[in-house]
């Protein structure tokens, strides 16, 4: 009796709710790739690399386009064997809003005036369709036997660099007319642009903690709330064990 | 109007949804521990003294030690942030592994950003946990639209069987002490877990033969089209919803399509399940009833969270520890709004003062009649 309504339609309801069940557990990982800075796994690089203050090891290059055509191009010399593409993008000392994902796994949202600020808003409500007019800032790599521009397969925190690499980010669309940034080589940058010392100041206004007052009305008030709770269990308890 | 000491499931439902909603949209580590502290006082406040308390305290240890674990792994994994608070030797996970780098440089940012997140967890588990310690999670379950009973019958009689596993493990367990019997490794485990397996097999092949015998699981002649046809229509009108879902977050077609689609979905679903429900001839036994104190209980949550998905968005209700990490701003409204969260401590302390003025009020006439 029990097995006769319990058809092919009852299946189907179990499948479905197991594929939204399973996009929805899902979405996330696939969502959190952006399509310039999705991190992929590394090159297995000997271990234990030297960071901090020894003596310069190499230059990289960094090319930046803004949404107004112009660019700003940065010759960086490492303070190590290498450096990661994010923290080549803070040497230049540009104000910077990324989004981080954890593991490693960072988004740049804005640089300078382009972008969203990404806090205050979704790192891509620049781009709102990825078919159309989608604008997000684009990272790109020289690849090193050609020479060649391509779109960087690694994230920004995870892409390391050594010396003679160059980056490139582009703020705009970079799907059919949008390409990499205008070709330069290492060379070129760094006869050009002003040499830049990495791990230099970093800007940015920092907050001002909060005043002992302030601290002490907050702390005061936020004991109360918790006394009132455990006043009125105590009085419960007592009215239960009364009756 | 009768006043009962205790809020509606209802009620403590929808208190749940929104703290859960405040709790995602405020990034502010003072509203956030604001927040839970005033869920604390709401399960020390409200919280029955029976065994929900454990669970409770379950969900707590639960929260501590996933805290823990994720500012543990995202320091040794993240190395984004422009302070730099301590460089430990570095090791390179092979491709295949994820090609993470561990160990490095450990910056001030993703400690203070995953010990937020983390705070956040620890808040959500609290309200959880906090939920079931203040209703009976029978009393929710027969909250349960009618479609849903024969589900919500298999959670109750799952929920209950909780409780008896555990004590039977404890039984289990002071009788092999008694034997002599000393829990040591994988291989002492066996004299503990075997019995307790053995018992629950029993007790459920005992269970589903007392259910058979009074008729559960039975289906009403007659049904069978009705019920299939009833079906159909619930999986049609949950694909167009999603459809439609997937219309609007995503951003496909013309504007006013989506929303049409989305209302006619949203509004079949709501038809065919409400002709499901129809197919299943049972009544509700004594329904709760609501009074005026859980009426404000839910309209005060939605307030509460509605106030604070706008307040989360100024500086008071946001904080964010990337690119250098900076003090938190303490905003006195949006702290405020957070401690609302407890407004079912100040809600109980009223209802009690009423229910003692109403026993006082019945009491005195008769000791002046006498």
């Amino acid at each position: 009796m029990r097995a006769a309504h319990r058809g092919p339609l009852a299946v189907w309801q179990g499948v479905f709710v197991f594929a939204l069940a399973g996009a929805w557990v899902l979405a996330p990982a696939f969502g959190r790739g952006a399509p310039c800075t999705r991190a992929r796994a590394a090159n297995a690089l000997p271990a234990a690399v030297a960071r901090g203050a020894s003596a310069t090891a190499g230059r990289a290059g960094l090319v930046v386009e803004f949404g107004d055509g112009t660019a700003r191009e940065y010759c960086v010399s490492l303070p190590g064997s290498e450096i990661s593409g994010l923290e080549l993008l803070r040497a230049s000392g540009l104000d910077l809003a990324y989004q981080d994902f954890g593991g490693g796994q960072v988004t740049v949202c804005r640089i300078a005036a382009d972008g969203p600020d990404f806090p205050s808003k979704p790192c891509f409500s620049g781009c709102p369709d990825p078919e159309r007019d989608c604008r997000f800032w684009g990272y790109y790599a020289i690849d090193r036997p050609t020479g060649a521009w391509r779109f960087s397969e690694e994230g920004a925190a995870a892409r390391r660099l050594r010396d003679g690499d160059v980056d490139g980010w582009r703020w705009g669309t970079h799907s059919g007319g949008g390409g990499p940034p205008r070709a330069t080589s290492l060379a070129e940058i760094c006869r050009r642009g002003d040499p830049v010392a990495a791990g230099g100041p970093v800007g940015g206004d920092r907050a001002r903690p909060p005043g002992p007052g302030a601290l002490g009305v907050f702390g005061g008030g936020v004991a109360a709330l918790g006394l009132s709770g455990a006043l009125l269990g105590r009085r419960r308890r007592r009215a239960e064990g009364a009756a | 109007m009768t006043t009962s000491a205790r809020f509606h499931a209802g009620a403590w439902g929808i208190w749940l949804l929104s703290t859960t909603l405040s709790l995602s949209m405020l990034s502010n580590p003072f509203a956030l521990g604001t927040a839970l502290v005033a869920i604390a006082a709401v399960a020390m406040g409200l919280s029955s003294f029976g065994p929900e308390r454990a669970g409770l305290r379950l969900m707590l240890k639960l929260g501590i030690v996933l805290l823990a674990v994720r500012v543990t792994l995202f320091a040794l994994t993240g190395h984004v942030g422009a302070t730099t608070v301590a460089v430990l030797p570095e090791v390179r996970l092979p491709r295949l592994l994820g090609g993470m780098s561990i160990g490095g440089r450990v910056t001030a940012e993703v400690l203070a950003q995953s010990a937020l997140e983390g705070l956040r967890l620890v808040a959500l588990l609290a309200c959880f946990g906090t939920f079931l310690a203040v209703t009976d999670v029978h009393r929710v379950l027969r909250l349960m639209p009618r479609f849903l009973a024969e589900a919500g019958l298999v959670v109750t009689i799952g929920l209950a069987f909780a409780p008896s596993i555990l004590r039977s493990a404890a039984e289990v367990r002071d009788a092999q002490r008694l034997r002599g019997h000393r829990a040591r490794g994988i291989r002492g485990a066996v004299p503990l877990v075997v019995p307790v397996l053995a018992g629950a097999l029993e007790r459920a092949v005992t269970l589903a033969e007392s259910m058979e015998s009074r008729g559960y699981g039975r289906v009403a002649d007659g049904l069978h089209r009705d019920e299939a046809l009833a079906r159909a229509g619930v999986l049609a009108s949950l694909i167009s919803l999603a459809t439609g879902l997937g219309l609007v977050v995503f951003g496909r077609g013309p504007l006013a399509l989506r929303w049409v689609m989305l209302g006619a979905a949203a509004a079949g679903t709501g038809a065919s399940l409400r002709a499901l429900s129809r197919l299943v001839p049972r009544t509700r036994f004594r329904p709760e009833r609501l009074d005026g104190f859980d009426g404000a209980l839910a309209a005060g949550s939605v307030a509460v969270a509605a106030a604070v998905a706008a307040a989360a968005r100024g500086p008071g209700g946001r904080w964010y520890a990337y690119p250098s990490v900076s003090w938190p701003v303490l905003d006195a409204g949006t702290v405020a709004l957070a401690a609302c969260v407890a407004l079912p401590v100040a809600l109980a302390a009223a209802r009690a003062a009423r229910l003692a003025r109403a026993s006082r009020r019945a009491i005195v006439p008769q000791g002046a009649r006498a």
